[in-house]
Order: structure tokens, then C-alpha cells, then sequence
């Protein structure tokens, strides 16, 4: 049975020789395999000239706007693949120095955390002595308090841990009256306090004035029932310096 | 990317030969630089020779899949793929290589979800008849007839197999060879679609003619 697809293989010009060679002589005998070869050439041709090819700049435009996008789809996959355990390293650290700068207390403290902080009474000191009170005093912070004991009479204390601070708060009195005192260690400032000048920032607690400063790690808080002014001269009394 | 080439590798040389360095951080250098202009100038080669190519990849796209819509579809993703494979082109046949992209496309993806009548038994390798018959309406008479529209609408009536071997061997001037290794078939099987194409396509234009009046049979004959 004869393969007619071989005469349209030689219109198309896609035969070896042996074959070009037997298909011709096919076509030279056959007058029904000289048609069908006429008719396939005609066809190619005409199809070949009819069906143009077919412009469409819209969609090309689309085609680069696409490969835009893909080349910077690629360049972000490759520098997050490339910088990934970079990345994760990087956000490690920041996380990790985020907890170690809470833990370590360099943070800022707010008033009024430590006014309502829960402390739990703690013994006072045997004597009023400036001695024995600065003793006293170094075993509540395991260092040097900067204050002048001689000036401040403990009349009762309390202590606590308020975010990792040290939180002391004395209740003192002077020739004047009574105060309260709260020191937190390890703490640069008390964040929420306006600015009173020589260091000292000014806070309103309820009727009482508070003065608040910080020294040699250590943030003091001196609450009491006096004008800003005079509240200011009992913290220069009491200030070491 | 020439000139750099040509001034970066002739001062490596020119190094290498008065002996001032044997390799190393020059060639480094030289290749970072390459690599960095070498990645846009492929950007722009693909462009090129995809603009050239892309009335030749739209028009496969839209006969294969007979929706603009579609074929807007196709021939974007075929030119994405394209780009993505750009470094394994061989620098042979562009328009070839894509359209091969094109049609697997189609195959895989849009000729799935299409409606069209299995093929698979008329797949035989042999064609046992012929397309025309002495006694039929002469080609010319029937061809002469007939301009582009009329062609592209008969060439949408061909199954879809035999459909994409006839456009890209008579549209897109593919070699057997090549519409093979397109649609993965054996060259035997393009043989036989092309010819099954060409008598399906040239019915749908015979009863075209006949239905517009173009040709009476017992007229024309």
C-alpha cells in the first residue's frame, strides 16, 4: 500500500536522496501521485503567502514589561538565597541585643512603674549613724550609693525587682519633714520626667512634687510635700557630690 | 561588553607577559566585570532576537490556540520560559528553539483544557489515501479564490495535532526534524500529520468555496 505522506514529505523538500529518488519516479508513473504532489505544493505555497505573519506590539510590550519583572524577581530571590544565614544572623543579633539591653537594665524607667511597683518591707538600719546607713545602703545596691546619710533619717524601707531593676524605696525624713526616696539600680533615668535644670527633671505625683536624677548607674526619684524650690534644695543636700 | 572584553583581557596579558602576575586577581576582576555586563548584554541579545522572532511566536500561539486571549497568555509564558533557558540555548535557530517552547506549551497547558476529538487512532505513521482526486475541483480554480481570512478560518477547522504540524511547517517553515523534536513525535508521525493536515485543511477550504459560491463543481470542472 503506498505512503501518500512521502509525496508531501517532497513538496516540503524533507526526503534523503534513495527516497526523493523513489518518490519521483512514483509521481512520473502515477497521474494520481502527480496531483497529489501539484496539490500539496499549491497548498503550501498558498497557505505559506495567505497567513502572515501576525504583528502585535500590545502584547510584546507585555512580553518586555514580564521579563522586567522577572529579572527583578530573580535578582531579590538570588540576593535573599545568597544573604539568607546573613539575614537570619543579623535579626538574631538585633533580637539578642534587645533582651541582653532589657535584661542589663540600661533602659529607661517610668515613674510611675516604680510608684506602683510591689516591694516588700525589708529591715531598717540598727542606727541613724551616716555610717551605718551608708553600710546599709551599700548592702541594699552592692555598691557605692551616692548620698549624703548624715542629712536623711531612715524611717522605713522597702524592696522589689520592677524589669530587671534593683528597686529600693526608703521612706526618709530630714528637719523639715518626711519623704520618700525610691532608687533603681542599673537604670539611666526615669524616661517620663519634664526637665527642672542642673540635672534634675521635675515630676507631679497627686499634691507631692517629685525631683528625679540619675548618678553612677543609679536612678533617684525624691518625693515630697514641698515646692519645686525647696524640694530642690533638699536634693542638693542630699546629692553626694 | 567588546571593549571592556578587549581592554580588561589585554591588560591581563599584557601582565602576564613582563611577568607581573600569574593569574589570579586580574582574571578575578575581569571576570566579575564580565559577569555583571554580560548579564544585561544577555537581556538585551534575548530581546533582540525575541522582538524579530515574536510575530512568527504570536501568530503559532493565536492559530494553535484560536483565542487572542489565550495566545496573549501563551506567548508571554513562552517568552518567560524562553529567558529563563536563555543560557542553554545552543545560538543554533531561534525562532525554532522558541517556537518549540510555544507548541510544548500548548500541548502541556492550553491543549489540555480544550475540547478537541482524540487523535491518537489516526496517529498511524502511513497515509493510505490521497488528498485530491482526479475529477475534484483543480486546485487553482479552488485556491485562486480564496485570500488570507478565508485561509486562516479553514486552517482553525483542523484538528489540533494536525493543525500544529501543518503551521509550523508551511507558516513557520520548520524542518521535520524540527516539528518533531516541537510536538515529540517520531519524524514519521509529522509526516503523516502534515499530509492529514493539508487534506483536512483543503476540505474545509473546498466546502467553503462551495458553500460561498465561489466554485460550482460542474461548472468549474
Amino acid at each position: 500500500m503506498k505512503d501518500w505522506s512521502l509525496i508531501h514529505a517532497l513538496a516540503d523538500g524533507q526526503l534523503n536522496d534513495a527516497e526523493r529518488k523513489e518518490v519521483e519516479a512514483w509521481i512520473e508513473a502515477d497521474p494520481e501521485a502527480r496531483l497529489e504532489f501539484e496539490s500539496a505544493r499549491l497548498l503550501k505555497t498558498m497557505v505559506s503567502q495567505e497567513c502572515a505573519p501576525i504583528t502585535c506590539d500590545a502584547t510584546w510590550a507585555k512580553c518586555q514589561r514580564r521579563l522586567g519583572e522577572f529579572d527583578r524577581r530573580s535578582t531579590i530571590e538570588r540576593f535573599v538565597g545568597r544573604s539568607a544565614w546573613g539575614m537570619c544572623g543579623i535579626f538574631f543579633v538585633a533580637i539578642f541585643s534587645a533582651a541582653m539591653l532589657n535584661r542589663s537594665g540600661t533602659m529607661n524607667l517610668k515613674t510611675s512603674d516604680v510608684l506602683g511597683a510591689n516591694l516588700m518591707p525589708i529591715a531598717t538600719p540598727q542606727s541613724q549613724s551616716s555610717n551605718e546607713n551608708a553600710r546599709w545602703l551599700r548592702g541594699l545596691a552592692d555598691r557605692n550609693v551616692p548620698l549624703q546619710t548624715d542629712v536623711l533619717r531612715v524611717l522605713s524601707a522597702q524592696r522589689g525587682n520592677l524589669n530587671g531593676h534593683n528597686v529600693v524605696r526608703l521612706d526618709v525624713a530630714d528637719a523639715k519633714g518626711n519623704m520618700i526616696l525610691y532608687i533603681a539600680s542599673d537604670a539611666a533615668q526615669f524616661q517620663d520626667s519634664g526637665g527642672h535644670g542642673d540635672g534634675y527633671g521635675l515630676i507631679r505625683v497627686g499634691e507631692a512634687m517629685g525631683l528625679t536624677w540619675s548618678k553612677s548607674g543609679m536612678a533617684f526619684l525624691l518625693l515630697g510635700d514641698r515646692n519645686d524650690d525647696e524640694l530642690k534644695a533638699t536634693a542638693d543636700r542630699i546629692r553626694q557630690e | 561588553m567588546v571593549l571592556i572584553e578587549f581592554v580588561l583581557g589585554g591588560a591581563i596579558k599584557k601582565a602576564e607577559n613582563i611577568g607581573l602576575t600569574s593569574d589570579s586577581l586580574l582574571r578575578r576582576r575581569y571576570t566579575a566585570a564580565a559577569m555583571l555586563f554580560g548579564k544585561r548584554n544577555s537581556k538585551e541579545a534575548f530581546e533582540r532576537q525575541a522582538e524579530k522572532a515574536f510575530p512568527a511566536i504570536f501568530g503559532t500561539a493565536l492559530r494553535l490556540t484560536r483565542s487572542r486571549e489565550e495566545a496573549e497568555d501563551l506567548a508571554q509564558e513562552a517568552i518567560v520560559r524562553a529567558y529563563e533557558a536563555w543560557e542553554r540555548f545552543d545560538g543554533q535557530n531561534f525562532k525554532a528553539w522558541i517556537l518549540r517552547i510555544v507548541t510544548n506549551l500548548y500541548i502541556n497547558k492550553y491543549r489540555r483544557g480544550q475540547r478537541g476529538p482524540a487523535l491518537s487512532s489516526l496517529d498511524d505513521d502511513h497515509v493510505g489515501e490521497p488528498m485530491s482526486y482526479a475529477g475534484e475541483i483543480p486546485d487553482r480554480v479552488l485556491f485562486d479564490n480564496l485570500v488570507g481570512g478565508e485561509v486562516e478560518a479553514a486552517l482553525a477547522k483542523v484538528p489540533d495535532e494536525f493543525r500544529v504540524a501543518v503551521v509550523l511547517s508551511d507558516i513557520e517553515g520548520m524542518s521535520y526534524q524540527e516539528i518533531a523534536e516541537a510536538t515529540d513525535v517520531p519524524i514519521g508521525t509529522v509526516r503523516s500529520r502534515i499530509a492529514r493536515g493539508r487534506s483536512a485543511l483543503r476540505k474545509a477550504l473546498l466546502d467553503y468555496a462551495m458553500k460561498e459560491g465561489f466554485i460550482r463543481a460542474e461548472v468549474d470542472l
